[in-house]
């Protein structure tokens, strides 16, 4: 029997399969081109639709809004010159005279028009559609005026006019309402290439009225895994993401010299929410106690690795509305079980828990530790929590319906405080809101619908100081801390500013090496 | 033989007419609501009940199932996050997926045959146990692992490789490996099992007999026989890599089927979930005929009635 002959291979493929290999790996981007990171890839850039953050994130690149928010968070005039309250129910918004579409052609009140009517247009079923509820009409006043009329005063409407891109009269109307993508904006970049599911490739507007833009390009690649983004972070391929990677992974990019980890404060805030139908999460003293058993501090610091700071408001403390007089829950176990005790709920002698307690959470990885950490900490005054982590759906279903006594989740864009509205105003019990807590309090009511009603600053700072301190008083939710935005860049990124709501406007400021 | 082929072509629009009566019937009891992934909750309920009669959403379930028919057919059934067509979405992914598939297929039978050869020839050596701890630790090793760990080797380490994305030269290489050399392990004990058998047949022992080399014995003569159940799993296998590279996609940053299913699944895009499923078992059943056919073509005692 001969043996098998298996032929090794010569010289000279092995330098083929070695220049192969050579050629193959993923260059650096290159200098006039910037590889940004997102985890999911954005469903619908036409800015009429924008259905998720990433959508609405980089349209705001391609189409500019009429106004634009700071660092600070602040609204500010963008492709509005100007805006004002002509009476409570009316705002004029003048616009620039140097913006022009990507096919230079100027923008004018009928393409503002043309857009918020698209969107209001039930036909054409955006999901921006709820977001316009106060505008009863949209109307050209001259060229370059705009004139909003609103249903009812509605204070927090200018965040309106900082969501919405404008996009041009003449696309809308040969597009109709079939919902196909508009392309032609007067932002500082341009659509250049799509590949859906993988890439998208945005290129520089060289006549953007907001200056010489950082970089010829910027290139969003799809990377779902948090861990393959890191190593593309590090390998050098990509340059810059944000908000999209896990805390324990950061520590680990802070090592590399190649690598910058930014911090800046922002409006996400994370909280415990509780069931108030479910006795005895109903008296107030259950829910302190739950409260001061868990340790933020320790959280922060620890599991989250400092990228977060304890919460005592939704409100950030840099907001003109936070107060700054907010009685503070401090970690306090001892307290918590008098507190406990005080309300019928005494340890039993057997050592059993006193109460028990079903929490939910999505299956978000970080979101599981922390719940391990409640688990613990409520363990430490007597509490039983069972933890049930479910697929996001599923979760969200559940928590809406009320079958949870707990739960934790993240208030997002919190950038007026007519936010509270959403999550403790008794008509936002859902399906209409997210007072999913069912907390009722005429007090809050009044106070929130005062808040929204006026639109002078110092009025309803006033009001909503009052807003916070009986949400601190009556605890139907428990504000735990500010999640930080965080950015991963290369150390050659340059002119890259952070804002608190996680905007990437500041992209078009942004270049590489020596900059532009 | 055509007759056979004609009869399983004709059951096909049966088979696939159940699959999607059963993924639509499924996706109904799926607990979430597609409206709150589209408006969120920041929505009066008006407002959401205008999104679900737009979408005909609250329609009876007999409606809505003839409307998902009607509109399949007229290429007409559109995702409710972007409102195109799910063709038109799932006809840019397939590609890719395609690509991939036949990638990792390679992978698969380039290590398993020889591999799986070798270990039959050399039947209870150190070769034929090394070649099963291997086809072992293969079958043990999940993509999830494998996966980055030969991304730091290669990519990050070597820097041979993109480390993610299908847009680079290369970038084939590393998810077609970590899907490959899964199967491979299967692929390796089927191949052995096989040969080894063939090898033990008389006109082995007859062709031996007539002086030819051992390797036209194995190559031409064994191989040939046992390809069957190697072709079997192989088409097996490609109906698998066509419909379930999920992880791997993810991983890779692959933009294929499975990452279009597992996001529609998440946001409930629900005639996303559906067109797709259709999709995938269409894919099913017609490599599971094709695989039938293969047979026949190899071994003429398979006779397809």
């Amino acid at each position: 029997m001969g043996s098998l002959h298996i032929a090794g291979p010569g010289p000279l493929a092995i330098a083929l399969i070695a220049s192969l290999l050579l050629s193959c790996g993923r260059p650096a981007p290159p200098d006039d081109e910037l590889v940004f990171l997102i985890g999911s890839w954005p469903t619908n850039l036409d800015p009429r639709f924008v259905p998720d953050a990433w959508s609405e994130k980089i349209a705001h690149l391609v189409f500019s809004p009429l106004l634009i928010r700071d660092p600070r968070g602040e609204l500010r005039p963008h492709l509005a010159e100007s805006h004002e309250f002509a009476s409570a129910t009316e705002v004029i918004v003048r616009l620039r005279d140097d913006a022009y579409f990507h096919d230079r052609t100027p923008v004018r009140a009928s393409d503002v028009v043309a857009t918020y009517r698209s969107i209001l247009d039930p036909a054409l079923g955006s999901v921006k559609r709820l977001s316009l509820d106060a505008i009863s009409d949209v109307s050209e006043v001259a060229p370059r005026t705009v004139r909003f009329s609103l249903h009812r005063p509605h204070a927090p409407f200018l965040q309106v006019l900082a969501s919405i891109g404008i996009a041009q009269e003449s696309e809308i109307l040969a597009n109709g309402t079939a919902g196909d993508v508009l392309w032609t904006g007067s932002g500082p970049f341009l659509f250049e290439e799509i590949d859906t599911g993988a890439h998208l490739l945005l290129g520089r507007n060289p006549e953007w009225f907001g200056g010489r833009v950082g970089v010829e390009h910027v290139r969003f690649r799809v990377v779902p895994d948090a861990t393959v983004r890191s190593l593309e972070l590090l390998r050098g391929s990509a340059d810059i993401t944000q908000n999209d990677l896990p805390p324990h992974v950061l520590d680990h990019l802070s090592a590399s010299p190649d690598l910058v980890v930014e911090t800046a404060e922002s409006t996400l805030v994370k909280y415990l929410a509780f069931n108030l139908e479910r006795p005895p999460l109903d008296d107030v003293r259950v829910r302190r106690a739950i409260a001061m058993a868990i340790d933020r501090e320790a959280i922060t610091r620890h599991k989250l690795r400092g990228f977060a700071t304890v919460a005592h408001s939704f409100l950030h403390p840099d907001s003109w509305a936070y107060a700054g007089d907010i009685s503070v829950l401090r970690h306090d176990p001892v307290g918590a079980r008098a507190l406990l005790d005080e309300a019928g709920l005494p340890q039993p002698a057997d050592g059993s828990a006193r109460l028990h307690l079903v929490f939910r959470t999505s299956q978000d990885e970080t979101a599981i530790a922390v719940a391990k950490i409640l688990r613990r900490d409520l363990a430490a005054v007597g509490i039983e929590m069972e933890l049930r982590s479910n697929e996001w759906g599923v979760f969200f279903a559940d928590i809406k319906q009320g079958d949870f006594d707990l739960y934790t989740l993240s208030g997002v864009g919190i950038n007026d405080p007519d936010w509270y509205s959403f999550v403790m105003h008794s008509d936002s019990q859902p399906p209409s809101g997210a007072n999913r807590e069912l907390y009722d309090d005429a007090t809050m009511d009044a106070l929130l619908e005062a808040g929204r009603s006026t639109s002078a600053r110092g009025v309803r700072a006033t009001l909503y100081r009052q807003v916070q301190h009986l949400a601190a008083r009556d605890l139907p939710l428990v504000p735990l801390w500010y999640q930080h935005n965080v950015t991963v860049r290369g150390a050659d990124v340059q002119g890259w500013e952070m804002t608190p709501g996680g905007g990437i406007d500041a992209l078009a400021h942004t270049s590489k090496g020596a900059g532009p | 033989m055509s007759r056979w082929l004609l009869a399983r072509i004709a059951l096909l629009p049966l088979l696939l007419l159940a699959v999607s009566a059963g993924t639509f019937l499924l996706s109904e009891l799926v607990p979430g609501d597609p409206v709150d992934f589209m408006i969120g909750e920041n929505a009066t309920s008006e407002r959401k009940s205008e999104l679900r009669a737009a979408y005909h959403l609250d329609d009876p379930l007999g409606e809505r199932f003839v409307r998902f028919y009607a509109e399949l057919l007229s290429g007409e059934l559109r995702s409710l996050h972007t409102r195109r067509p799910v063709i038109e979405i799932l006809a840019e992914r397939l590609p890719n997926t395609g690509r991939l598939a036949l990638a990792a297929l390679l992978v698969s039978a380039l290590v398993a045959i020889p591999l799986g050869t070798l270990a039959a020839r050399k039947r209870g050596t150190w070769i034929d146990d090394s070649s099963m701890l291997v086809a072992l630790v293969g079958i043990s090793v999940p993509s999830f692992w494998l996966g980055p760990m030969l991304i730091i080797v290669f990519a990050i380490g070597l820097g041979w490789f993109p480390v993610s994305g299908a847009d680079a030269p290369g970038s084939i290489v590393l998810p077609a490996l970590t899907l490959g050399l899964g199967m491979a392990s299967i692929l390796t004990r089927i191949t052995r099992a096989s040969v080894l058998e063939t090898l033990g047949q008389d006109y082995i022992r007859a062709a031996r007999a007539r002086g030819l080399s051992e390797r036209t014995v194995v190559v031409r003569h064994a191989l040939r026989t046992a390809a069957i159940p190697i072709v079997t799993v192989l088409g097996l296998q490609l109906g698998a890599l066509l419909t379930g590279t999920v992880i791997t996609e993810e991983i890779f940053a692959w933009p294929g089927v499975g990452r279009e299913i597992v996001q529609a699944v998440r946001s409930r895009d629900l005639p996303m979930v559906q067109g797709s499923v259709l999709l995938l078992a269409t894919i099913w059943a017609v490599v599971n005929t094709l695989t039938d056919v293969a047979y026949a073509i190899l071994d003429p005692r398979v006779a397809l009635r």
